[in-house]
């Protein structure tokens, strides 16, 4: 009689789906974690927004749903629809070094979830759903703690904190779109008279030429906040990924703003210098167009790789190691 | 499950159900605020119509009813109020009053209805100003003043149209007038936490149009407009007016 010994390390990997029953099997205390969530998730689903203006809801789900599928002058949150997929998608990849932790309940979690009960009672009433929704993401991060421990925690810090990105900014992104939008008018106006020597006047976020053969307002849905929001989002994201250094991270989220600026600067002056050259029509059509769009994120993305190539090309400060067989010594 | 867990359990489901209680009985219990602007009841209606005055000044005036637009998005416990006064002159000056009820979300930014409207806000002439009010008693009245743009068609001619927007908001007892709109919020808040009553706000604004040049005589008429007409539907603050946001 042969006996196998298989450890569940060496089990074979049979595709996505057994992956994902493998990883389910080793989270331990599943039960009493979605117990929790379900309740959880039920108190801010039937008592979650207390306010009934624009969209009738007591649902902080729905009341989210709506912030992000608005268009127009609040239409700047659509990140908020794909945050939860990318959460979810960066637990998995960091599935191995979760399941990996020792799991053990940290009853401290539970005044973490307590204070986030606070804090959406506090949110309920003063009608303020963007408090409820810190108070929901916060208290499930406390709920997991309770659930798995310290090390649990530490270790989903990133991605948890991504859903920050799902607190819809809405008007309150007007205080950041003006000063954006002054900016990357200032930008264009001097890149086209000091730098191409094409004469661009500008009052204001009006852009126009002495000819008045085309105007252009940089308005509030202009100003780039968009841009700004998911390039602030993907460069957090790499920088998490890649980095471990926290001074390395911080110089990829820095980042993201000057890129931002850059490429809101690269799309006014598509639009402005069509309008220069071939009128006001086509200056509209670059603006409407999906294609120009876009274009904007080039340079983004560009610089995000640029400058995470230079930065992994930084070495970490090297600490001298014991002479050991066939160690290698660095020396700093 | 051990039994720790099952304790921990109960302890959580504790917390979240009686967190529930609470926001029912709060909900429940909450009590309204006394509005800053003189209302009557409306027929056949649980809202309120906002006492405007009908002549002011040299003014006659004609009331306004609220698109279908507006009172569908708004909560419905919104209340209304809005006057077009007209001078001999032809000037004209929509006066506009929009009065919560239960849900703060009645009022919104002015941005949404100029904006909406195609009108394109100069924020490099946006100021915070306060206009010295003589009725009942002397005070200082804060408001934001917005100067707004938009193109139209006049007898068959691009003209560019100017507008002079000024707003602030009142409660009982307490006027507010930032831009940002947080000091008022955070009244609101303050309010509610210590004492349980909901501030019923009302966001009161002025609009009038001109031409290019004329924003600073457009804006002194407005002035006088709101220093005579004001006192007429707005519930005149004490003397030890709490305002929650003035500009030094």
């Amino acid at each position: 009689m042969n006996t196998i010994n298989q450890s569940a390390a060496v089990i074979p990997e049979e595709g996505l789906s057994e992956e994902i029953r493998s990883a389910w099997r080793q989270l331990p205390d599943k039960g009493f974690f979605f117990v929790l969530l379900a309740a959880w998730l039920a108190l801010f689903h039937f008592l979650g927004n207390s306010t009934f203006g624009y969209v009738d809801t007591p649902s902080l789900f729905v009341w989210m749903f709506d912030a992000y599928s608005k268009s127009g002058l609040e239409g700047d949150d659509g990140q908020g629809m794909i945050i939860p997929f990318l959460v979810v998608g960066l637990f998995w990849w960091k599935r191995k070094e979760l399941l990996a932790l020792p799991l053990r309940g940290w009853w401290p979690g539970l005044v973490l979830a307590a204070g986030a009960l606070v804090l959406h009672i506090l949110g309920y009433l003063v009608q303020q759903p963007r408090v409820s929704i810190v108070a929901l993401f916060t208290g499930i991060y406390g709920l997991t703690g309770l659930t798995w421990g310290t090390r649990w925690l530490r270790a989903s810090f990133f991605p948890f904190f991504l859903f920050a990105f799902m607190v819809p900014l809405g008007s309150y992104a007007t205080t950041l779109t003006f000063p954006l939008r002054v900016l990357v008018t200032w930008i264009v106006e001097h890149l086209f008279d000091d730098v191409l020597g094409i004469g661009v006047m500008r009052v204001g976020t009006q852009l126009f030429n002495s000819l008045g053969t085309y105007q252009f307002e940089v308005a509030a849905a202009c100003s780039g906040i968009r841009s700004l929001t998911s390039t602030l989002l993907a460069a957090t994201a790499f920088g998490f990924i890649v980095f471990r250094s926290p001074w390395k991270r911080a110089a990829m989220i820095a980042a993201a703003v000057p890129l931002a600026v850059v490429g809101n600067v690269l799309r006014l002056s598509l639009i402005v210098g069509a309008g220069e050259f071939f009128g006001q029509g086509v200056g509209n059509f670059v603006h409407e167009n999906t294609f120009f769009s876009l274009l904007p994120y080039v340079p983004v993305f560009v610089g995000l790789m640029y400058l995470s190539r230079w930065l992994e090309d930084q070495r970490e400060p090297t600490h001298p190691t014991t002479p050991s067989g066939g160690g290698e010594a660095k020396c700093a | 499950m051990n039994k720790t867990k099952w304790i921990f359990a109960v302890i959580g489901l504790l917390l979240i159900g009686g967190s529930a209680v609470v926001l029912l009985q709060f909900k429940a219990h909450q009590k309204l605020g006394e509005p800053g602007v003189k209302t009557r009841p409306r027929p056949n209606s649980r809202n309120l119509e906002i006492v405007l005055p009908e002549t002011v000044l040299d003014y006659t005036s004609e009331w306004l009813e609220q698109p279908a637009l507006v009172t569908n998005t708004l909560p419905s416990d919104t209340s209304f109020g809005s006057r077009l006064y007209t001078a001999p002159d032809k000037f004209w000056a929509q006066v506009t009053v929009v009065l919560m009820g239960s849900d703060r979300t009645s009022l919104h930014k002015p941005q949404f209805c100029l904006t909406g409207s195609g009108w394109a806000i100069d924020n490099n002439a946006t100021r915070e100003e306060t206009l010295r009010m003589e009725q009942p008693h002397p005070y200082d009245l804060p408001v934001v003043k917005y100067v707004a743009s938009r193109r139209e068609q006049i007898e068959g001619r691009d003209v560019d149209a100017r507008g002079i927007y000024v707003y602030w908001f009142v409660a009982d007892d307490t006027i507010s007038a930032t831009e940002s709109g947080l000091e008022r919020m955070w009244s609101m808040a303050r309010q509610l936490v210590t004492t349980g009553v909901l501030q019923r706000w009302a966001y009161i604004s002025y609009f009038a149009k001109c031409l290019p040049g004329q924003e600073a005589a457009t804006y002194e008429r407005l002035k006088k407009l709101i220093v005579a007409s004001a006192p007429e539907f707005q519930i005149p603050p004490g003397p030890q007016t709490q305002v929650a946001a003035t500009q030094p």
